[in-house]
């Protein structure tokens, strides 16, 4: 009965096999991507309302994004001019996948599966498409060089600008629930809560802060927890 | 020790200060706030279940801009600010609803503060 009132998932069995397809054709290039095609990864799809008419954005398990995410490749990029073979008019046409922190994150479809034909996927001509990513120049400017110990703490490749009255600030650190750690444009490091709101230095500089991390002093999971028991 | 006169009375010792009036209300009122799971306990054994926290990235393909939303747990009813209100009161299934950050956003202008300029745009959000 409570099957009812679940709220039905968009993708079927027919968007794995159309993925599994498309990056199995891929997978010379893109070796990464076919293991990320599995029901326990993909949990669903929603049509994209920023893309064109057949774009859309997974939703995709958290728990395995650090199984799958490798913040060496570009924050985001679009595989285009993947050519598969259409039944119904007779010619190829064009799909595009969404590739975000090297994880498989949407993709743009303008026929029915059931046009398509999965045996004939031309890779021949795939391009990428690349963005410039200002918030993240930005930060990596005021950082500077981060020891690689501290980097797996941080979420710099991840980072935005927050812009309240306060001032800008670029997140370092996404502590979950709508909550940051967050450095401004002089490399003060900011504690960010929502609930009960709170934008509140922590350090005064970039170099307090890492010397903090290195000794001990300062530990991130510690100061958000002190701060959610309040 | 200290020594507490009572009206009438001769000097007797009868308390000490740590059993003060104000310090025994106090604890009382601690005790009563910090009954229950904080926000903190709660989310640790929520996400230990059998919920799966999600992903859903918002990206705009024309721009290459993109906002990383995931599961959080928002405060629907008694919001965490609510210094009165005790910690079983706030930290339950019934207040801590799980959404994505723009719902977050979308129903907590104070979360909404936390969003990139152009989703706020994008989403028309409010925020105090």
């Amino acid at each position: 009965m409570f099957n009812l009132f679940r709220k039905k998932k968009m993708i079927q069995e027919n968007d794995y096999i159309f993925l599994k397809a498309l990056t199995k054709a891929l997978s010379y290039k893109y070796p990464y991507l076919l293991p990320q095609v599995s029901k326990e990864f993909i949990l669903d799809k929603t049509p994209n309302q920023l893309g064109d008419i057949g774009t859309y954005t997974f939703t995709l398990n958290a728990k395995l994004e650090s199984k799958y995410s490798n913040k060496s490749l570009p924050q985001f990029f679009i595989i285009k001019d993947i050519s598969i073979w259409n039944n119904l008019k007779g010619k190829f046409e064009q799909i595009e996948l969404h590739i975000l922190d090297g994880m498989i994150a949407g993709f743009k479809v303008t026929s029915e599966y059931s046009d398509l034909d999965l045996k004939k996927i031309d890779t021949s001509n795939v391009k990428e498409k690349h963005f410039n990513n200002e918030d993240k120049e930005t930060l990596k400017k005021i950082t500077g060089n981060i020891p690689s110990d501290f980097l797996s703490q941080l979420d710099i490749e991840d980072t935005f600008k927050i812009e309240v009255p306060e001032g800008e600030f670029y997140v370092i650190k996404n502590l979950e629930d709508g909550n940051y750690l967050s450095m401004d444009k002089k490399g003060a490091v900011y504690g960010m809560m929502h609930d009960p709101y709170l934008v509140k230095k922590i350090f005064d500089d970039k170099n307090a802060f890492f010397e903090a991390l290195k000794y001990g002093e300062f530990n991130i999971y510690e100061y958000f927890n002190k701060k959610m028991s309040l | 020790m200290q020594t507490f006169l009572i009206p009438g009375g001769a000097g007797v010792k009868i308390f000490q200060r740590g059993f003060s009036l104000r310090n025994t209300l106090t604890s009382i009122r601690s005790g009563f706030l910090n009954l229950g799971k904080s926000f903190s306990q709660y989310k640790a054994l929520y996400w230990a279940g059998k919920a799966k926290p999600s992903l859903t990235p918002i990206i705009n393909p024309k721009t290459g801009q993109v906002w990383k939303q995931y599961t959080e747990l928002h405060h629907r009813f008694i919001p965490q600010r609510w210094k009165w209100a005790p910690n079983w009161l706030k930290n339950n299934r019934f207040n801590l609803k799980p959404v994505s950050s723009l719902q977050h956003a979308q129903m907590d202008p104070f979360r909404a503060r936390f969003v990139p300029k152009w989703v706020k745009e994008m989403y028309n959000l409010t925020w105090k």
